[in-house]
């Protein structure tokens, strides 16, 4: 048995072989390279020069740094945490219950729709809400006209500057898990869920039972992309308010940028983003565990 | 103001309009794909050039006319917009099989992008044969990887790049571009250029400003100064001020009169220069020498910069200065001079030419910041030379010809800052009062640079420090957030 | 109940889709409500696209004197079509259009290949291989520049639509070997061993039996991957150096001056540039329902 599944597994691997050798030049010697920078003073060209741990003690003192660490929480509720359990409910919605009203037709343009901020770029999504949270801009015209004070200077007041900025990123994220989970549900027999209709199970029993359960997969892969994405996050963020008012809404990604292109303090970028690969990892790790636990339990 | 999202009926009606441009455009672009796909793959097998060969045969034609004459009257860019990648000029001559690559970022219709494509042709004329392989880049695409492209086989021969320690001083400093020290002498440009047009031209072995070798040639200069809406200026009885106290009462004024004088944008670099402008009421110049050039150790807390971050406060606080412009960006403001919404606007001359062409319904002006010998302001970005540039005599010939006299003189007419014109041609009162206001300046040494110039990511805790002063914390404490970033980058150069 | 979710995951299904057949009598007062509920949701989401329609056919001028919100005084098309001519936006369209078809391809293929191998193969060490492809959507772009760049001059593909095509090829097959990789570890193994009893080799099975009942999410993949890449702005801005080389993003930036910005410009050339993505996904969103009745052909 265990003979015959080895030449199995042998002949598998062989599909793995451009996946590798696209991978070792474009993303494995980088990283490695990468993190060889983050001990060197180095302005991107020429001789870089050896500093030892100098980047890493400078780094584990940047308050700043680790100040903007504290708004990632932030980032992760606005960009994975909301529009993945939005998203589920809302794709969830659309298969089980739009399209069977009104036909795959109405379910499909409500998901393009969902799905268009995803197709904007960071610069043009920063210009145009800035035109809507301005002081004087749409949304505090559509607060007055409703008869509350509009005052408000959304991105400008530091006590609602992340709380704009989140709601932006759930604008912007919402299409992406929708996208996902409807094309999910497309797998499912729709005959479990014609059997649920017949034992007289609620929209609600059927979405927690079948709908949940089945796109699991999906509803993993989600979780993990849209944290990393998370985690990674700052041209949105930047182009909406430069990080401010003050250091509001600075996010640890920025720094890494401007270290790497605007100040070319090239090792001390790279020793941010060597950091920052770590902490990604790490907490991509700990999902593929959970997600690999809850496979199996869902299988066993 | 303005119509929102409470008419759904037409709003609608718009969405069916965008639905049905979508359909139109994908139209247009299947047809565009399928038949401009094999035209593609013919142009880049004949070695990638960039430019239709439709453009480039018009563009020589074009440079077979005379050139300009010295009274720039015929601008160079007649009707359309050009393209942002031009190949012109070739043929035979003595120049024939050369090519100049120029990199820019000024848009066509700036007084810069008038200069240049006056040079090009100038150039062309002057060089028979020769060709200019003209690119108009993003200033984003050069700011985030000029040292990657000029440490490349791509680098152009010559290329506007931007003054300052951070960035030609650090090109410099990485050997990636040219001492332009001999051509200098040869052409005589440091007889063109006041001494404090040279500081930025010039940078030391560490790679600052002011001494040590040419690496750069400014072609123009640029300052900060207060552009004002001349009808509400006249509706409210105000007349320009000539006194930071009179500046003061004037906004005052504005303020009873239900106005909010002044158009800011506290996310970029307005806030940031009414702040230095502020400051440099107080200043003299061995207080910019030492805060630009590091000469003497600087007290942020001092009486210069406390004035400054004191003042702006109370600025915000009486009103002058809006609060809720704390986010805006350097566009809203110039957005909320155009529309009147504010009679004042402190800022760059770089603003001029856009507000010449945009402003149709009122009457505006310009004057120096009341009171102040020293002002922000600066040679304009540079011409540089890039070490791997593969026609260097064509570039410094280029470099030349931008300081020429018919180059310079369409440049003032255009509403830019010429170093080198034929003052008596400048034709329009407002470009005259421009030049004669910075070559004021320039005499009496009043140039000071910018606020965010002395030290590398300098630009963003200004930003933060600057807005947390306009949302209420203390001048003190946002002056010593100034100072720690600042020191810091002394004792990183050595020179602590 | 496991077994039975595992067969019911991925069986292929009998009818084209679940919407049809139900009769429209089944409306009630609530139905609508979820439709109203829903069209305003939408309305909202697409209200920011409605202003930038609105900027880009307004004049400079306009802008200028009333600002984003006001409805343009006229229909000012000269913005878009300078736009056009001066960026030569057709060639940028194109080579957007290049690179992130080729991108599309060639990552759905090398995401397919990789989750074979992972999901049904069940290759040995296949948690820490998932790792290691998934380290390419970890790794913040930035930290790839600097190192890429040298590789890049190396081999001549400095300033070459080539570099982009490869990088995020690798980048975005990340996603897809993770995405897929999860599917086919639920894929119902029967049809694997039916397809080895009938005598198919894994090349077969993988593309009689695998691929076509995978379609809706290769379909996803597909569309992903291109409107990623389209919208991509780092790496092209930075290893596409010629005018002739560069994609829709990166000439957009071009209206972003030193001081100033190109407002109405912006508007316009952004709204050109999302066009042809928007286009893209309402073409291919079709498949992305479709997909379920091709594998259900088999």
């Amino acid at each position: 048995m265990s003979r015959r599944r080895r030449r199995r597994n042998g002949s598998y691997a062989v599909y793995l072989i451009p996946g590798v050798l696209l991978c070792v030049p474009v993303i494995l010697v980088p990283v490695v390279a990468n993190i060889g920078i983050s001990f060197t003073r180095w302005q991107g060209i020429g001789r870089p020069h050896w500093a030892g741990f100098a980047n890493y003690t400078r780094l584990f003192q940047d308050s700043n740094f680790w100040a903007s660490f504290r708004h990632i929480g932030a980032m992760v509720i606005a960009m994975a945490v909301v529009p993945t359990l939005l998203g589920l409910f809302l794709a969830a919605v659309l298969f089980d219950y739009v399209a069977k009203k009104y036909g795959d037709r109405a379910a499909s343009l409500f998901r393009s729709g969902l799905y268009l901020p995803q197709v904007l770029p960071a610069a043009v999504t920063g210009i145009v809400w800035g035109w809507l949270l301005a002081p004087s801009g749409a949304i505090n015209s559509v607060l007055k006209d409703v008869g509350l004070s509009g005052q408000t200077d959304w991105l400008g007041n530091p006590s609602w500057a992340l709380i704009s900025v989140m709601l932006v990123l759930v604008w912007v994220q919402l299409g992406y898990p929708v996208v996902m989970f409807m094309a999910g549900l497309q797998r499912i027999d729709p005959q479990l869920y014609e059997a649920a209709d017949l034992d007289g199970a609620s929209w609600w029993q059927r979405f927690r039972h079948i709908t949940v359960h089945l796109i699991r997969p999906e509803f993993y892969v989600v979780l993990v992309t849209t944290t990393i994405a998370a985690l990674k996050v700052f041209a949105q963020v930047f182009v909406l308010t430069s990080g401010g008012p003050g250091n509001a809404t600075l996010v640890p990604s920025y720094f890494a940028y401007k270290n790497f292109f605007d100040i070319l303090n090239v090792g001390y970028g790279s020793a941010i983003s060597s950091v920052m690969t770590v902490i990604i990892v790490v907490v991509g790790f700990v999902f593929l565990r959970a997600q690999t636990r809850a496979t199996e339990s869902g299988l066993s | 103001m303005g119509i929102t999202l409470k008419r759904p009926a037409r709003a609608r009606s718009t969405l069916g309009l965008a639905l049905t441009l979508a359909t139109a455009g994908s139209l247009a672009l299947a047809g565009c794909g399928t038949s401009s796909g094999s035209n593609a793959s013919a142009t880049s097998a004949a070695g990638g050039s960039a430019a239709a060969p439709a453009s480039a045969t018009s563009a020589a034609a074009s440079s077979t006319a005379a050139p300009a004459s010295a009274k720039g009257s015929a601008s160079p860019t007649s009707s359309a917009a050009p393209a942002s990648t031009q190949v012109l000029g070739g043929g035979s001559g003595k120049y024939a099989g050369q090519t100049l690559t120029l990199w820019d970022y000024e848009t066509a219709d700036s007084a810069l992008g008038k200069a240049r494509a006056l040079a090009i042709k100038d150039f062309l004329a002057s060089h028979p044969g020769a060709k200019v392989k003209y690119e108009l880049k993003s200033f984003e695409q050069i700011n985030s990887s000029a040292s990657l492209i000029l440490n490349s086989n791509s680098a152009p021969d010559v290329m506007e790049y931007n003054k300052g320690n951070a960035t030609s001083g650090l090109l410099s400093k990485q050997g990636l571009l040219t001492d332009l020290g001999s051509q200098v002498s040869k052409f005589g440009w440091d007889k063109l250029l006041s001494p404090s047009l040279q500081v930025t031209a010039k940078y030391d072995p560490t790679g600052s400003m002011g001494s040590g070798k040419w690496y750069g040639i400014p072609t123009y200069g640029e300052f900060v100064f207060v552009y004002y809406n001349k009808d509400l200026f006249a509706k409210n009885n105000i007349s320009v001020p000539t006194t930071l106290a009179d500046f003061e009462s004037d906004l005052a004024k504005l303020k009873a009169a239900g106005l909010t004088p002044i158009a800011n944008g506290g996310a970029e670099y307005p806030t940031q220069q009414i702040f230095y402008e502020l400051s440099l009421s107080k200043a003299d110049r061995q207080f910019v020498n030492d805060f630009q050039l590091y000469q003497h150790k600087v007290n942020f807390q001092g009486p210069q910069f406390t004035f400054g971050a004191t003042t702006l406060q109370d600025w915000v606080n009486k009103g002058y200065i809006a609060k809720n412009t704390v986010n805006l960006k350097a566009q809203d403001m110039g957005n909320a001079f155009e529309a009147q919404k504010n009679p004042i606007m402190i800022s760059g001359t770089w603003w001029y030419g856009t507000l010449a062409s945009e402003i149709k319904n009122f009457k505006w002006g310009t004057f120096l910041f009341p009171g102040n010998t020293y002002n922000a302001g600066s040679s304009g970005n540079l011409w540089v030379v890039p070490s791997k540039a593969k026609n260097k005599d064509l570039a410094y010939d280029f470099i030349n010809i931008t300081l020429g006299k018919d180059v310079q003189t369409l440049m003032g007419n255009s509403g830019g800052i010429p170093v080198n014109a034929d003052l008596s041609q400048i034709t329009d009162p407002g470009n005259k009062q421009l030049i004669a206001d910075f070559n004021t300046l320039n005499t009496k040494n009043g140039l000071s640079y910018y606020p965010d110039w002395p030290a590398p990511g300098y630009y963003d805790v200004m930003r933060a420090s600057i807005q947390d002063l306009m949302n209420g914390k203390s001048p003190s404490s946002v002056l010593s957030e100034l100072a720690k970033p600042y020191d810091d980058n002394l004792a990183n150069i050595g020179k602590g | 109940m496991s077994a039975v979710v595992a067969e019911d995951v991925a069986t292929p299904v009998q009818k084209p889709s679940a919407g049809h057949q139900l009769p429209a009598a089944r409306r009630t007062p609530t139905s609508y409500g979820v439709l109203c509920g829903m069209t305003v949701l939408v309305l909202l989401v697409l209200a920011p696209f409605l202003v930038i329609v609105m900027n880009a056919f307004k004049a400079p001028a306009d802008f200028a004197a009333h600002g984003p919100l006001g409805w343009p005084h006229s229909l000012h098309i000269k913005t878009v079509v300078n736009f056009w001519n001066s960026s030569d936006f057709g060639g940028k369209l194109l080579n957007s259009f290049e690179i992130s078809l080729a991108v599309a391809v060639l990552g759905v293929l090398v995401s397919v290949f990789n989750a074979y191998a992972l999901g049904i193969g069940r290759v040995r060490g296949r948690t820490a291989f998932l790792v290691f492809f998934l380290l390419a959507n970890v790794l913040p772009q930035e930290g790839l520049v600097y190192p890429l760049y040298y590789m890049a001059k190396q081999v001549g593909l400095y300033d070459s639509k080539w570099a982009i095509v490869v990088i995020f090829t690798v980048i975005q097959s990340a996603f897809g070997t993770y995405l897929l990789s999860s599917v086919y570890s639920a894929f119902p193994r029967e049809l694997i061993e039916a397809a080895a009893i009938d005598g198919a080799g894994s090349w077969r099975t993988l593309w009689r039996v695998v691929v076509p009942v995978s379609l809706p999410t290769l379909s996803v993949l597909f569309t992903f991957f291109f409107i990623w890449t389209w919208n991509e702005f780092l790496l092209p801005l930075i290893f596409l150096v010629s005018n002739s080389n560069q994609t829709v993003p990166v000439a957009l930036a071009q209206l972003q001056g030193e001081h100033t910005t190109d407002i109405t410009g912006t508007a316009a050339s952004s709204l050109l540039g999302i066009l042809p993505a928007i286009v893209f996904f309402l073409i291919f969103q079709r498949t992305l329902t479709r997909g379920v009745a091709v594998g259900s052909v088999k």
